[in-house]
């Protein structure tokens, strides 16, 4: 299927192209950057901090220590519609997989003593929540993050 | 785990009180526990308006479980032999005929955010072996009054073990059940106060609580067994206790005190009033990698007044491999007294695998060898077991 798609492609565009030789290289480069793409957790734009170690991400959405490092609150965000999002993260961040995660907030939330991150439809309503709430942090994929929202770890 | 989040309408908030004060609570339950869940639902559904949301979670566990084969014949306070008790609070037992009724339940809490500072909570079990009638387990308010600090008032269970506040939730641990050497008492909940402080020192985050409260207990099923034909009913009152866990990283360490006097009255009369009970605990988890380690030490000291004192452990090791949790675990039980009856001691290996079938739900197998180590006929004997549990959490 591909090989018809593309040859159809090229009929139709590459012929009348200079760069064409070129662009499938770039395409190529672009879609395996793509599926490669790192997590990055961001925050409030006017949030003063500028960085968070994979340490203090941790704390906060283990729900060991919910503050940042300046002593105000955070409150973190999970993403419900992107699961493959979800999942890098916590394999980036913790190495467990979100069962494992699950089982670990089982504990907190059924002992009474907190919360598990609430969810976030996807990375646009990650973003919005961030560029809002002063308090927020959330992750998405690097490449929907944009200048609502402040990077302060890369999860590459 | 997915929250369900309703907007605050009539019909869930009489959904709400049909769970907690219908039909499917248990009778039986002491009248400050009916007041206290009065209350939280007064103040639940008095801030209705000002309230955004409840939030529903729940869990459910199937178990089932089969004797393989064992040393004892005679029956064992009425269970028929060979046998094992997996849970002495519910006295869930299995023998040779294989039995999904004894530790299969399910729970439901309602989690209703009244402001900022302030939340009800209430959380109702069914057991397969009440034939699914409900107990009332939590019903508290929880109050936090500056940032850290937490007040809880109402009805919770007693931190006595590591797993006490959720050992009804199979999804959160990697067994089919935690080893019973420890689990397990004559009550699981009180009602009372407690207060909670959390923080961090240097890389370590710290949880310090101290709670205070009482439990009344009619017609106790594990003093049933100390005492049989007595139907006792036990209090336990002056509950003084404070627990403190450390986390850093990798490791995680608790350790907690109770004390409390026990009253035991019997159809006959007194068995025993004003006696002082000490309970110790210290439990220390490694997840490092995918490694995890579990241990956990209890003492419970009843000496000057009942005459006995008993002492347990486990200790468990598995590794994350993909989607499974192979684990073996090593636990035991002694006890001693100043009476002269028969001591009973046994220790316990056991082989367990759990498997994540989705996010929310796993799947897990256990094989248990029990091997009476006192003279025979003092504990429930030899006995290997087979069980599997089906555990979701919504």
């Amino acid at each position: 299927m591909w090989k018809v798609l593309l040859s159809r492609f090229k009929k139709s565009v590459f012929k009348r192209f200079p760069g064409r030789h070129v662009l499938p290289w770039l395409l190529l480069c672009v879609m395996s950057q793509a599926s490669m793409a790192e997590v990055v957790v961001i925050v409030n734009p006017e949030n003063p901090v500028a960085r968070l170690s994979r340490e203090q991400v941790v704390d906060i959405y283990m729900g060991r220590y919910s503050h940042f490092p300046d002593g105000s609150n955070a409150v973190p965000f999970d993403l419900s519609a992107e699961a493959a999002t979800r999942e890098t993260y916590y394999e980036k961040l913790i190495s467990k997989s979100v069962a494992q995660v699950n089982a670990f907030w089982a504990r907190l939330r059924f002992s009474g003593r907190a919360s598990p991150p609430r969810e976030l439809h996807d990375s646009d309503a990650a973003i919005m929540q961030v560029s809002r709430n002063r308090s927020a942090i959330a992750y998405v994929d690097s490449e929907h993050v944009n200048e609502k929202a402040k990077v302060v770890l890369r999860l590459p | 785990m997915h929250d369900i989040k309703y907007p605050l309408g009539a019909s869930r908030h009489d959904a709400l009180l049909d769970i907690v004060s219908g039909k499917t609570v248990r009778t039986g339950f002491a009248k400050p526990v009916f007041r206290m869940v009065s209350l939280v639902l007064l103040l639940i559904s008095g801030n209705l308006a000002r309230a955004g949301e409840v939030s529903v979670s729940g869990f459910l566990s199937v178990v089932g479980g089969q004797v393989l084969d064992g040393s004892r014949t005679t029956p064992f306070n009425d269970i028929e032999c060979p046998c094992v008790i997996t849970d002495w609070n519910h006295f869930s037992a299995y023998n040779r005929n294989f039995s999904l009724n004894q530790e299969t339940r399910a729970g439901v809490r309602l989690n209703a955010s009244m402001s900022e500072s302030l939340t009800g909570v209430v959380q109702v079990d069914g057991r397969a072996q009440n034939n699914g009638s409900a107990s009332l387990e939590w019903a508290y308010l929880s109050y936090v009054p500056r940032d850290d600090w937490v007040v809880q008032v109402g009805r919770k269970r007693i931190p006595i073990y590591f797993y006490s506040d959720f050992m009804d939730v199979g999804f959160a641990y990697p067994w089919v059940r935690p080893p019973q050497e420890l689990y397990g008492w004559e009550v699981n909940n009180f009602n009372g106060v407690t207060v909670v402080k959390n923080g961090r020192v240097l890389d370590w985050n710290t949880r310090f609580s101290m709670f205070f409260g009482r439990e009344a207990s009619n017609d106790n099923v594990l003093s049933g067994y100390f005492y049989p034909g007595k139907h006792p009913d036990l209090t336990w009152y002056g509950i003084r206790g404070a627990d403190m866990e450390l986390t850093y990283e990798w490791l995680n360490m608790r350790a907690v005190y109770i004390e409390s006097r026990v009253d035991l009255y019997g159809n006959a009369g007194p068995i025993m009033e004003s006696a002082h009970q000490r309970i110790y605990g210290l439990a220390i988890n490694i997840d490092y990698q995918d490694w995890l380690v579990r241990s956990e030490f209890s003492l419970f000291d009843r000496w000057r007044d009942f005459g006995y004192r008993s002492d347990a452990a486990s200790v468990s090791a598995g590794q994350h491999i993909g989607k499974y949790t192979p684990m073996l675990s090593y636990s035991y039980f002694k006890d001693q007294n100043n009476y002269g009856a028969l001591a009973s001691f046994n220790d316990h290996w056991a082989i367990s695998t759990r498997y994540d079938v989705t996010d929310t739900s796993s799947v897990k197998v256990q094989y248990d060898w029990i091997r009476e180590l006192s003279p025979p006929g003092s504990t429930s004997g030899d006995a290997r077991l087979i069980s599997f549990s089906l555990d979701q959490v919504f």
